[in-house]
């Protein structure tokens, strides 16, 4: 599968909730991008929740189920 | 009021002439109003009046209100959930763009507006487009708030004897608790001891307001009726890029506010509310182009 804007391979990754925000992950946790910024407590039941999901370094991303 | 909605029995409206003059440039019949044809008398889009920032309460439409502080009473000696310090940024808000949250939420704002014969959704981007905001039940945050809502501008039903409210909703998620309407005519209560017409008031969580006529499967007809959904109507829908199937399509519903008839000062409430579970963040409630038809 390839990345609709720049036809690049897409790469398999997370889509996760962090403390300070929803992410793209890679699958060894490093941040590829920040979606949305945000503000979570520590203790939230939503921080670390996700989905696995495919991302393009153009921002591009899917969320996979 | 207009009291002439028949002539000898037959519905004005499939009437051509009166005494060989066109019903349509008649304004009274024997000194009796006419009912006026039904037209649009309010519509709210949300696109240009809740300003651009997501999950948003900054800016609201002119003459709404949230009810999030305990700051209104939601049925007999009830008021809202307070969410402290969230009131900005949670419980009613404006966006634009996919659900945030996983597994709730819409793929993006009404792409049709008031006037949409269709629940498609604007597909910009994950990050939306501020020309297609959205009202939304923003759960993140917000555990076991169970009774939250946001109100209309005052609004004058003086006028009208058939009136209609028709909005588009979505409502995705494992975790949906309550969705309401209800129309008073008190500005700081949803309650049934001031509904603007018979049974148009909350009684309870889940009793009392408005009946709710929606398509409850996404075939496009209004085969479903409540007055609080308690529970996901949308099985799919919070990702732009997916395929505009009917599983995630906005929802067209509509209320009859026929008992709010002839009121002058009139708003409408939209409640929500979120629960004790742990994934309580799935279960945000959109509401889009909402207008109101009277006649």
């Amino acid at each position: 599968m390839n990345c609709p804007n720049c036809n690049e391979n897409l790469n398999d990754g997370k889509y996760i909730c962090r403390q300070d925000g929803y992410k793209i992950e890679d699958l060894s946790d490093n941040v590829i991008f920040v979606v949305q910024s945000d503000t979570f407590d520590s203790d939230d039941d939503e921080v670390g929740d996700s989905q696995d999901a495919k991302y393009c370094t153009c921002r591009y991303y899917t969320r996979v189920f | 009021m207009p009291d002439i909605s028949t002539i000898n029995g037959v519905a004005i409206a499939s009437v051509a002439e009166v005494n060989s003059v066109a019903v349509a440039n008649i304004s009274t019949i024997m000194g009796i109003t006419k009912a006026s044809a039904a037209s649009t008398v309010y519509d709210w889009d949300f696109n240009s009046t809740t300003g651009t920032s997501n999950a948003s309460a900054a800016t609201l439409p002119s003459g709404w209100a949230k009810a999030d502080s305990g700051n209104m009473t939601v049925y007999g000696s009830t008021t809202d959930t307070d969410i402290a310090g969230y009131q900005s940024t949670r419980g009613w808000v404006f966006t634009d763009g996919e659900g945030t949250s996983t597994l709730t939420g819409v793929g993006g704002g009404m792409a049709g507006g008031v006037d949409a014969t269709d629940g498609a959704w604007d597909a910009t981007s994950a990050a939306g487009n501020t020309s297609f905001r959205y009202m939304l039940l923003e759960c993140s945050s917000i555990k076991n708030k169970p009774l939250m809502m946001m109100r209309t501008n005052e609004l004058d039903f003086s006028s009208y004897s058939t009136i209609t409210l028709h909005m588009w909703i979505h409502l995705y998620g494992s975790a949906i608790t309550r969705f309401g309407v209800a129309c008073t005519t008190d500005a700081s209560s949803a309650s049934s001891a001031v509904e603007a017409g018979s049974n148009l008031g909350f009684t309870g969580d889940d009793t009392g307001g408005c009946t709710i006529q929606y398509d409850s499967n996404g075939d496009g007809t209004l085969d479903g009726s409540t007055v609080r959904f308690t529970s996901q109507i949308n099985t799919d829908g919070d990702q732009y890029n997916e395929s505009q199937t009917a599983a995630r399509k906005w929802r067209k519903a509509t209320i009859d506010l026929s008992a709010a008839a002839g009121e002058s000062s009139v708003y409408i409430y939209f409640l929500g509310g979120t629960n004790n579970v742990s994934t309580y963040y799935r279960g945000d409630v959109s509401v889009d182009s909402i207008k109101i038809v009277a006649g």
